[in-house]
């Protein structure tokens, strides 16, 4: 009961840091262009993030980390926008909303299903703030007892685990967290000084440009596919969306709200689970939805159960994610593990002992969600229209101003074109990686993770004396590691299984 | 067993290269003990662990046919990434506005549907939002025009 009261102490403190007039300011801005670079497709969460990223180092740490988690959260709320219009996700986690959204919308029921959505991202929302508040003053009591050990092995489990349980090959996966951490290495030893990987360029002494790798990796790579896929098809975005229209029926509500809380659940369980995320919980809540319905084949033909079921659980699968990000400075995603480094690059070591030193970023973060979640209802109900018209925008002129603002945002990080260059060349090799179908979140995963992984190997051994069954005498380092094993070797019989594969 | 995986041949080969390279940089930093691990070893671990999986990628992909064709979008990575290079070339010496002018002119290659007056206006437009939002509003330090000669 210590961690619920002192969670209790935590929100009130964080309520009076998030309604202040800067922190509230940039809370406004990042769920507005959330919202907005959500709904338009081709613009997933990460080119979003990386975009602002570089204006975080003019921010305050909070405020930084507000507006970016804003951003965060607002485009999955966006993102149905498009899923139920266009067919289109406008984010991945928002693909199983076309399944039931769209034919909802050919049904001249777009109106419902927006409104739908957003209610259901809401309760989404809400439920997983109220699981990230509770929880995390617990894990971080029993984490600052956590060693190296402890973090060399969790790292460890959170990296396998983002490698393999994602989409693609395992075995794949594994590959591009270990070219990630290598990565994550090129800069300057920590123990000596000596620059490493730097091959002779003064520029890589401090590292890559995480920004540049993002945007490279993510952005240019996903223009580069959309260009020719991406068809501008505005079909029910004509469609006249009122406050009237939106207004659902008896029936709707009714059939509504088991789903959403299920949907929650299963989320905020997701959100907190490394590599997984708000894509598989959208999933895993459809599938539920159309498993104990009592006439699935209602499902694909606009059954507002399958859109606010995955909805809320992308939503909540959102804020649980903060959980280990912010609890044990380990991201599960690549959204996260960029919101680690505007801490990092903002001197602040992420970890347990970040909620007990920083309580004020910490919970003002948090209490920032709050706010966040309602401006979103705002901006969500009433200003639809304005997002569906957006929609009408056709691909070909928005890739150009996509690439502009990429081009200018990495450019701005040091007024130098060594960082353009490097944007060039993790563009070329991300999509080289596309096309021998290697996933990017787990090389980015590595990149973030891999020089703080390093740290705690060598520190781990120093102390053991150099003994490497010192990883499986502490009890807790070694379940962690039996479950990283059981996961590589999961990983190798996937690999090596004969039968057809992949 | 018509056509092998090549897609997977490709990747392990890749992969072992890589990893075999960073052994062999690796080489240069000092190794040390596992009790006091110079800042060689770490990267040198990683460099067979990724022989290794390279190793587990290609050889199983020479007993396999491949499942999916491989379709490569050249247009599109060519003008996509030339335009990134041609901002690259140009910023430095004529500032970010003609830099985003000749981007915007090179990136529209890349799908090719727009009428050459509808890029030199998205190509104005752009520069416009470009410079008033990076040196007007956020006030960075990036100039809008230089003049090399």
């Amino acid at each position: 009961m210590e961690s619920l009261s002192s969670a209790i102490d935590g929100a009130a403190l964080g309520l009076g840091v998030a309604v202040q007039g800067t922190n509230l300011f940039y809370c406004v801005l990042g769920v507005t262009l959330g919202t907005l670079l959500g709904v338009l497709p081709g613009i997933g969460v990460l080119i979003s993030i990386s975009l602002l990223f570089p204006l975080t180092f003019y921010l305050d740490p909070t405020a930084a980390l507000v507006m970016l988690a804003g951003v965060f959260y607002g485009t999955t709320y966006g993102g149905s926008t498009s899923a139920i219009l266009l067919n289109v996700p406008g984010t991945p986690s928002a693909a199983v909303s076309c399944l039931d959204g769209y034919p909802m919308a050919k049904q001249g029921r777009a109106g419902v299903a927006l409104m739908a959505t957003t209610v259901a991202s809401f309760v989404g929302g809400t439920i997983g703030i109220v699981l990230l508040m509770a929880f995390s003053p617990f894990i971080v009591e029993n984490a600052l007892r956590f060693g190296a050990h402890e973090y060399f092995a969790l790292m460890a489990m959170g990296l396998m685990a983002a490698s393999t349980i994602t989409q693609g090959s395992p075995v794949k996966g594994i590959a591009m967290v270990i070219v990630g951490i290598l990565l994550g290495l090129v800069q300057a030893d920590f123990y000596t000084g000596i620059p490493r990987f730097s091959f002779g360029m003064l520029e890589l002494y401090e590292g890559i440009s995480l920004v540049a790798l993002a945007m490279g990796m993510f952005g240019v790579s996903e223009v580069i596919v959309s260009v020719r896929t991406i068809k501008s098809g505005d079909d029910q975005a004509r469609q006249n969306i009122t406050l009237r229209s939106m207004i659902p029926t008896r029936d709707d509500v009714s059939r509504s709200w088991l789903p959403m809380l299920r949907g929650s659940g299963i989320g905020a369980f997701f959100g907190t689970l490394p590599g997984t995320g708000g894509l598989i919980a959208s999933f895993m809540a459809y599938a539920l939805e159309k498993r104990v319905s009592r006439d699935p084949s209602r499902f694909g033909g606009g059954a507002i159960e399958g859109l606010v079921g995955p909805e809320s659980a992308n939503n909540s699968a959102d804020q649980t994610a903060f959980v280990p990000t912010l609890t044990l400075g380990i991201p599960g995603t690549p959204a996260m593990a960029i919101m680690l480094a505007v801490l990092i690059v903002h001197g602040i070591t992420p970890g347990p002992r970040l909620i007990v030193e920083q309580p004020e970023l910490f919970w003002g973060v948090v209490m920032s969600f709050w706010i966040g979640n309602l401006l979103l209802l705002i901006l969500n109900i009433p200003m639809i229209g304005i997002w569906v018209r957006l929609l009408t925008v056709p691909y070909n002129w928005l890739y150009p101003a996509i690439l502009m603002f990429v081009c200018l945002g990495v450019f701005s990080i040091n007024n130098s074109p060594f960082e353009v260059w490097t944007l060039v060349f993790f563009a070329g090799l991300g999509y080289v990686m596309r096309v021998l179908d290697f996933s990017a979140a787990p090389l980015l995963l590595g990149f973030v993770l891999g020089p703080s992984m390093e740290e705690h190997f060598r520190r781990a051994l120093l102390v053991a004396d150099g003994d490497f069954t010192s990883f499986f005498q502490r009890p807790l380092s070694a379940t962690i590691l039996g479950l990283a094993f059981v996961m590589l070797a999961w990983a190798v019989w996937a690999q090596l299984r004969p039968a057809r594969q992949l | 067993m018509r056509t092998r995986d090549y897609r997977d041949v490709v990747s392990g080969v890749l992969l072992i290269c890589f990893g075999a390279f960073v052994i062999y940089y690796s080489a240069r930093y000092e190794l040390g003990t596992f009790r006091r691990m110079g800042p060689g070893m770490f990267p040198t671990l990683l460099g067979y662990s990724l022989c290794l999986v390279g190793g587990l990628i290609l050889v199983p992909a020479f007993f396999r046919s491949a499942t999916e064709t491989v379709t490569i979008e050249y247009r599109s990575f060519i003008f996509v990434i030339g335009a990134l290079v041609s901002f690259a070339l140009t910023v430095p010496h004529f500032g970010i506005a003609p830099a985003i002018v000749v981007m915007t002119i090179v990136s529209s290659f890349a799908d090719g549907r727009l009428r050459p007056i509808s890029v030199l206006m998205l190509a104005v437009v752009l520069a416009t939002i470009g410079v008033v939002l990076f040196h007007n509003i956020l006030g960075t330090a990036l100039a809008p025009f230089k003049w090399p000669f």
